[in-house]
């Protein structure tokens, strides 16, 4: 079971990385920084920064597919011990949210090692295409896009084992990416109510510091660190990177608390979540 | 007995959770959308009103307006075409169900009623609400209104070029109304191919955990846009939505969608056939 969890883990995270490279990154003229690349990875049309077009919308939806398709395969990670002999698991495993926390940490840090083989694919892909650069912007950059993706990946995938624990799998992924999409489509919130409710929200994208989305767009972002908003040149204001990456950390936990709380008081002898009976 | 076996399943699909839930997500999606339309161009003159086709949930057209409900409805399709019958048979085998079912109507033949009820199910879905947004467009709205949401004239020859790309442009030509009501059953129709195709493979493949259902079509949708990405302006589009919405102006194949849709839906009877034949011991 771990050999193939690893192998969709390589899999996915691999041909991922080297899909979303040849489809995103473009650079002019044959070359292309590191902070360039790993903007485009994450949303930006060259050096021009996402706008809300439909097409730039379906292009960002996209580049997440390969997290989308982890969220389904370890979706089940955690929900498949509630499926068929939890009774005989969890008389092994007494301490429940011990056993929860544990499997909570190497969901964590497969999240995480997905995240890195997503962008070093990513990268070396582009490295192998173009001339690939290092920029000082693009290091500290590359730290942001590691962290806060993985821990956006970390969290949702949480949330579909935990809605699968209660309502089967099909409904706890349908659930959490279903949400994900709403939160995708209120980037473009600011515009809809000015178009229909007259209400113009200053500074300009300022809604978007709350969607937790819009954190895995790295070119709307700023930073108090010179060289990395420099490289960025994000064109709202509102956003910064330690703001996103708390945004997502908080998110995280308590979906892990919220989760040790369901875990405890499940109930075994009720109906299997899957089949309902 | 095939036919009232067939009848009895989409009735009782109909009724479960998962279609329910996909029709009133339609449902909201259709009437935000309406309400979103009476409050944008409540007050407009006729000659300076929109099409009200083409303010329509389905209408590619509102891409130069305000598309959010539509981008909503293109990411969520995936999803939501697998809802309503696409876990059926794997549900009843889990349950154990499709035994009673079996030993009175023979395996093939209840697959095969499965098939057609699963079809007929998520095109019933994926047809109403958007049906019922043409009858409150139609009432709600001036009929002889024919802006179109470019702000191209009906001379303009970029129009002329973009009406010639719809599918069945004759046909808008001649009655636009009409061709949003066929462009919305072709739309329910081939969500009603994705969701028979998913219930088939269902059938060959058996699954342990649900969730692994959503892959197939959902996969299938994604490599269509993905196949598409970075192509130039005027190469035929293989994009399932700017295939299946209506008013696309982006050039097209109908040969193409044509020979997908019948090729899912053969291959879906052929799996269907094959694992009726299987034992089911």
């Amino acid at each position: 079971m771990i050999r193939y969890r690893l192998r969709m883990l390589f899999l996915t995270g691999v041909l991922g990385g080297i899909s979303l490279s040849v489809l995103y990154i473009n650079p002019y003229g044959g070359e292309i920084s590191l902070s360039e690349a790993l903007l485009q990875l994450s949303g930006s049309r060259g050096d021009f920064p996402m706008g809300f077009a439909m097409t730039e919308m379906v292009s960002f939806s996209l580049r997440l597919l390969p997290a989308y398709l982890f969220e389904l395969f370890f979706g089940i990670m955690l929900y498949r011990h509630f499926c068929t002999a939890s009774i005989y698991i969890f008389s092994r495993y007494p301490k429940r949210v011990r056993w929860y926390f544990r499997e909570c940490l190497a969901l964590g840090g497969g999240a995480l090692l997905f995240q890195v083989l997503l962008v070093g694919a990513a990268l070396v892909t582009a490295a192998l295409r173009y001339r690939l650069y290092i920029d000082a912007g693009g290091l500290l950059l590359g730290l942001y896009a590691l962290a806060i993706p993985a821990l956006w990946t970390y969290g949702a995938t949480l949330a579909v084992n935990l809605v699968a624990v209660k309502a089967g799998s099909s409904a706890g992924f349908g659930v959490v990416a279903g949400f994900q999409t709403v939160c995708i489509v209120l980037f473009g919130l600011e515009d809809t109510l000015r178009r229909y409710a007259d209400m113009v929200i200053e500074p300009e994208g300022k809604l978007l510091r709350f969607n937790p989305m819009a954190s895995l767009v790295m070119g709307w972002h700023t930073s108090g660190i010179e060289v990395l908003d420099r490289a960025v040149y994000a064109p709202y204001r509102t956003m910064d990177f330690n703001h996103s990456l708390a945004l997502c950390l908080a998110l995280c936990l308590g979906i892990l608390l919220a989760g040790a709380w369901i875990i405890q008081r499940h109930e075994l002898l009720k109906a299997d979540s899957e089949t309902g009976v | 007995m095939f036919f009232r076996s067939t009848l009895t399943q989409i009735s009782f699909l109909l009724r479960r959770k998962g279609a329910l839930a996909a029709f009133y997500i339609l449902l909201f999606m259709v009437l935000s959308n309406f309400i979103g339309n009476v409050l944008a161009f409540q007050g407009l003159d006729v000659i300076q009103m929109y099409h009200p086709m083409k303010i329509l949930l389905l209408s590619y057209n509102r891409i130069n307006y305000n598309a959010d409900m539509t981008i909503l409805l293109t990411q969520l399709f995936p999803i939501l075409v697998t809802c309503p019958a696409g876990f059926a048979l794997a549900k009843e085998y889990q349950l154990g169900t499709d035994i009673m079912i079996v030993s009175r109507l023979g395996q093939r033949r209840y697959r095969m009623s499965k098939l057609l009820a699963a079809f007929v199910t998520t095109f019933v879905v994926f047809t109403v609400p958007f049906m019922l947004e043409i009858f409150l467009n139609c009432i709600s709205f001036p009929l002889n209104a024919a802006g179109d949401l470019t702000n191209w004239g009906y001379y303009d020859s970029a129009y002329r070029t973009a009406v010639g790309n719809y599918y069945m442009w004759r046909l808008f030509v001649r009655a636009p109304y009409l061709y949003a009501v066929a462009g919305t059953l072709l739309f329910g129709f081939a969500a009603g191919i994705f969701g028979a195709f998913t219930m088939a493979l269902s059938s060959l493949i058996k699954i342990k955990y649900n969730v692994f259902l959503f892959l197939p079509v959902f996969a299938l949708l994604n490599l269509s846009v993905i196949l598409s990405v970075g192509n130039p302006a005027n190469m035929v589009s293989l994009r399932w939505d700017e295939n299946l919405l209506l008013f696309s102006e982006v050039p097209k194949n109908g040969w193409i969608l044509a020979t997908v849709l019948f090729v899912m839906a053969a291959s879906s009877v052929g799996m269907v056939w094959k694992s009726g034949g299987k034992d089911c011991l």
